[in-house]
């Protein structure tokens, strides 16, 4: 017989608070806090009212909340409209809706996930200062 | 009979940051604010182009073919790009990175949208940028 892969979410509610690592084989959706790591295999779901302090990286990241670390898509990334994301993006595909708030390195295309962890895109660590626009 | 009052449109100064009215068929203007120069017409780009700085007060369109490499890029309204942008910095009131558009540079913006299939090979977003 074939191997059965989950198909269930695993949800973690809006009054949760959760700190450490967590691993996916199927998709998660977040709705409270977190901080720390999060690797799935599925997609992870960042829902509008989470607030995570997180490194993230899984097949498909949707962020509908807000994220305050590095997200890599292995497969696609997309923000909401809702979202506000603070940390490095990473991805194969990558949406973003109008409204969304951004503040990050970016880097995107089918080679953008096989270069992670050998670019210049390490050393920034998440946002760094805002520069102000050239004005001449 | 009262003579037509032509067609307005509210332009923001890219050095000086004033807004104010002009003419919707202008093309140049001088700020009020600064009496600087400035170029207020939509910029459409279906070729190659390297200059230094590309700068309107109202939207820059890069087309399938068209690329354009600078050093600063502004669209006071609106910077789309369906083919290839290749910038230092890039500022613009709404950008939009269409599915075949590469981009490379940093964005400074009052809203982004990307859509699938956009390649972005380096650049550092801030979006919102409050200070647009
Ligand atoms: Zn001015």
């Amino acid at each position: 017989m074939a191997e059965m892969r989950p198909t269930e979410t695993t949800v973690l509610g809006p009054d949760t608070r959760f700190k450490g690592e967590m691993a996916f084989d199927g998709a998660a959706k977040i709705l409270g806090r977190f901080e720390g790591t999060i690797n799935a295999n599925g997609e992870i779901e960042i829902g509008p009212t989470a607030k995570c302090k997180a490194v993230i990286e899984a097949s498909s990241v949707v962020v509908d909340g807000t994220v305050e670390g590095n997200v890599t898509g292995r497969e696609k990334v997309k923000l909401t409209a809702n979202a506000k994301l603070h940390g490095d993006l990473i991805a194969k595909t990558l949406v973003i809706a109008e409204g969304a708030a951004f503040v990050g390195h970016c880097r995107v295309g089918p080679d953008a996930t096989r270069a992670n962890g050998s670019s210049s895109m390490v050393e920034s660590k998440g946002a760094t200062p805002e520069k102000v626009g050239a004005r001449k | 009979m009262a003579k037509k009052k032509p067609v307005q449109r509210t332009v923001q100064c890219y050095h000086c940051e004033n807004r104010f009215d002009v003419s919707a068929k202008a093309m140049t203007v001088s700020c009020p604010a600064c009496n600087r120069p400035l170029m207020v017409e939509d910029v459409v780009i279906k070729t190659a182009h390297a200059v230094r700085k590309l700068q309107t007060c109202g939207r820059i369109v890069i087309q399938k073919r068209g690329r354009v490499m600078a050093d600063l890029v502004v669209g006071q309204e609106a910077i789309e790009v369906m083919g290839i942008l290749e910038t230092k910095q890039a500022k613009a009131g709404t950008v939009y990175i269409r599915p075949k558009a590469r981009w490379r540079g940093d964005c400074h913006a009052r809203s982004v949208v990307i859509e699938a299939g956009a390649r972005v090979t380096e650049g550092h977003f801030v979006v919102p940028d409050t200070t647009l």
